[in-house]
């Protein structure tokens, strides 16, 4: 029998980016908000940073992959039928617990693509309407950076200055230079000054193992005190299980397993899902019933279908220098969009960026980085090494993927959490277009790696474990047939149902989603407060 | 004192390391450096690798005496990595965790990080002193002018 408790305004489950931010926007309001998160409190002094074994944790306990770490808050996710192991952390902010904190926007164009290209869908919002959201979101996060970017429509002005290029930064930015190819220092939510009573980065590298010194942003330093200062509820190791509906068709609550495994039911007035364009399916779909036979919210047919991951190939150099590659920001320095836009005379639609990423230590060298594998053991095997360790740098080939049905996230039969609650299953595969790019991508990333100089280059295809963005899978739009949520993230057959985070996106774009993530989150609490 | 590893095992586990990661110059071989002290507590740690861990060893001292009527530990150079190329392609689960885990165990040695010109230190508290970079070049980037499309 399920425990009662008082009902809220407004009950938000994941405490991620999204959840964060949108929890905070109406706290601070004064809105009655409620956050269940499965995860619990990440502690920064507890990170493995300050530990000599801090290289092994990213393959075991601190693995962007919830199957390989297999933690109780995590759940697993069946990825064998795809390329691209999806990844996510669960805890109090969610995936920003481990992610590079890379911090492009999209571009205007992004949610255009059917007007502009003929292919996928316009989104039901703009650049423009989200630009607001962005500075704000900006502000909380604390983004570094500089403007001017000719990539993008005027910025406001970043809060610290860019994260230093270091060598890495610098050569591959000559290298662009010598092409005459766009380039620009990336936006990082890395603060390289002090900002909002925290210090600046240190340049330690591996921001994927946690910030120890909280200089990347991550939503449990930024975001949460706010909103909890603001009076919002966040309560930890709850998991939900099913979303539960009124009589009248509309959303009840959620039932959730609380940190003892009991069995609970929180009632709200409106329910907001903000767990990751796995986790959001996952839920709507484990919380099928008589009225919603396929799936709550799902008469479009479309929650789970249409799943973005953003294919990565990698472009690795080496070069017969000390580039101290293992020393800077992991994912952050500098990008180009040069390959962003459409240009139809590359038999392809859609783009492409370039991110730049350092940082692989030691250990991370030997076993390959974000190659294909091992260096060689035996008697190459130190000459190997010495070659690559410190000497290298990384094109990651950041590619838009388009939304297609057969790509999707369903329910798989027999896999449960640690709660005994269904897991996801994802199925995908890459079209015709998004192979066509990536191999266009892994061409020009050669060609400017050996113009930065690089001695050799080596290209994996497709990182099999890069599949950091999770979107499309309960897309926003205007009608509801092709749709699963309005353009103010509603729920076109719940009416009181919110949707919050990638799950909503219309199109991936080819830049890193949270940004754009938070500020669709912003802009869906303006208008629910609007509204209210 | 072995975790899970017996004497035997203990070992050929540092010849083999041995050759994984031979020595050179100032770099000691993986063996010698004690990996295989560290690789006992990763097997000890886990049943499937004490299964595979059980079997490949012995797949390793049964090479040797069948080629070559010896134990592996006697054996030449040459004539040991003969041997862990063929066991490498016939258990294929047990070499590339004992590669995948004589790395991770080498390369967080103190010996091994001061070999490479580093401080041996976790990347926190200190960090690294960074290059702000060449700054001046994105005025190039914006003499090319505007690079989005208009909507």
């Amino acid at each position: 029998m399920a425990g009662s408790r008082d009902e809220v305004d407004v009950l938000v489950i994941g405490a991620g980016a999204s959840g964060a931010a949108f929890t905070w926007s109406l706290a601070k309001d004064g809105f009655d908000v409620l956050c269940l998160e499965q995860g619990g409190w990440m502690d920064p002094s507890a990170y493995t940073t300050t530990h000599d074994d801090w290289e092994l944790h990213r393959q075991t306990d601190f693995s962007p992959d919830p199957n390989v770490r297999g933690l109780d808050v995590d759940y697993p996710v069946n990825n064998q039928d795809s390329p691209i192991a999806p990844l996510m952390y669960n805890a109090v902010g969610g995936s920003t617990i481990h992610w590079s904190a890379h911090f492009p926007r999209f571009h205007p164009s992004d949610f255009r693509v059917r007007t502009l290209d003929g292919v996928a869908d316009d989104w039901p919002i703009n650049y423009e309407q989200l630009e607001p959201f962005f500075d704000l979101n900006d502000s909380i996060m604390g983004v570094s950076g500089i403007t001017g970017d000719p990539a993008y429509p005027p910025k406001s002005p970043r809060q610290t200055p860019p994260i230093p290029l270091g060598k890495v930064g610098d050569t591959m930015a000559a290298g662009f230079e010598k092409l005459g190819w766009h380039w620009w220092p990336s936006d990082s939510a890395i603060i390289s000054a002090p900002f909002d009573g925290r210090v600046a980065c240190n340049n330690c590298g591996p921001c994927d193992i946690g910030c120890t010194r909280r200089a990347k942003a991550s939503t449990d330093i930024n975001y949460w005190p706010k909103a909890i200062a603001a009076g919002a509820k966040l309560e930890i190791s709850a998991r939900v299980r099913e979303i539960t509906l009124n009589p009248d068709g509309t959303a009840r609550g959620a039932i959730f397993y609380d940190a003892d495994g009991n069995v609970q039911e929180q009632r709200a007035k409106n329910v907001v899902l903000g767990c990751n364009g796995i986790g959001t399916p996952r839920l709507l779909l484990n919380s099928a019933s008589a009225m919603h036979p396929d799936g709550l919210s799902n008469s479009s047919g479309l929650v789970g279908k249409n799943l973005m991951f953003h294919p990565y190939s990698i472009v690795s150099g080496i070069f017969d220098e000390d580039m101290e590659s293992y020393a800077g920001p992991n994912g952050c320095s500098i990008i180009s969009q040069e390959f962003y836009e459409t240009d139809p005379s590359r038999g392809f639609v859609r783009g492409y960026a370039f991110q730049i990423a350092r940082g692989a230590g030691p250990v991370t060298t030997a076993q390959g980085g974000m190659g294909a594998g091992p260096i060689p053991w035996g008697g190459n095997h130190r000459a190997s090494f010495d070659r690559l360790f410190g000497r290298n740098a990384v094109i990651a080939v950041i590619g838009e993927d388009l939304p297609e049905l057969h790509n999707q996230v369903t329910i798989d039969p027999e896999l449960t959490d640690s709660d005994g609650i269904p897991a996801p299953k994802v199925t995908y595969t890459m079209s015709d277009n998004s192979i066509k790019l990536m191999a266009h991508g892994m061409a020009r990333g050669e060609e400017v790696m050996t113009a930065a100089g690089a001695i050799d280059v080596q290209i994996n295809p497709l990182l099999r474990r890069g599949g950091w963005h999770l979107l499309g899978t309960a897309r926003m739009g205007n009608d509801p047939a092709n749709s699963v949520v309005d353009s103010l993230g509603r729920s076109h057959d719940v009416k009181n149902l919110f949707i919050i985070d990638g799950s909503v996106f219309v199109t991936a774009g080819a830049v890193n989603p949270t940004p754009t993530i938070q500020a669709v989150a912003l802009h869906i609490a303006d208008q629910f407060k609007q509204n209210s | 004192m072995a975790q899970f590893f017996s004497d035997e095992q203990t070992t050929l586990t540092a010849s083999i390391l041995n050759r994984i990661v031979p020595s050179d110059g100032d770099f000691p071989a993986a063996g010698d450096l004690g990996v295989g002290e560290f690789l006992d507590g990763v097997v000890a740690g886990s049943a499937e690798l004490k299964r595979s861990f059980t079997t490949g060893l012995m797949a390793v001292s049964m090479a040797a005496a069948s080629q070559h009527s010896a134990t592996f530990d006697a054996l030449a150079p040459d004539a040991q990595d003969a041997i862990l190329r063929d066991v490498e392609s016939s258990q294929q689960e047990f070499f590339s965790e004992l590669v995948r885990q004589t790395y991770n165990g080498y390369y967080m040695n103190t010996r091994v990080i001061e070999a490479l010109g580093l401080e041996a230190r976790p990347p926190q508290p200190k960090g690294f002193p960074l290059e702000v970079g060449n700054l001046d070049l994105i005025e190039q980037v914006k003499a090319r002018g505007i690079k989005y499309r208009q909507v």
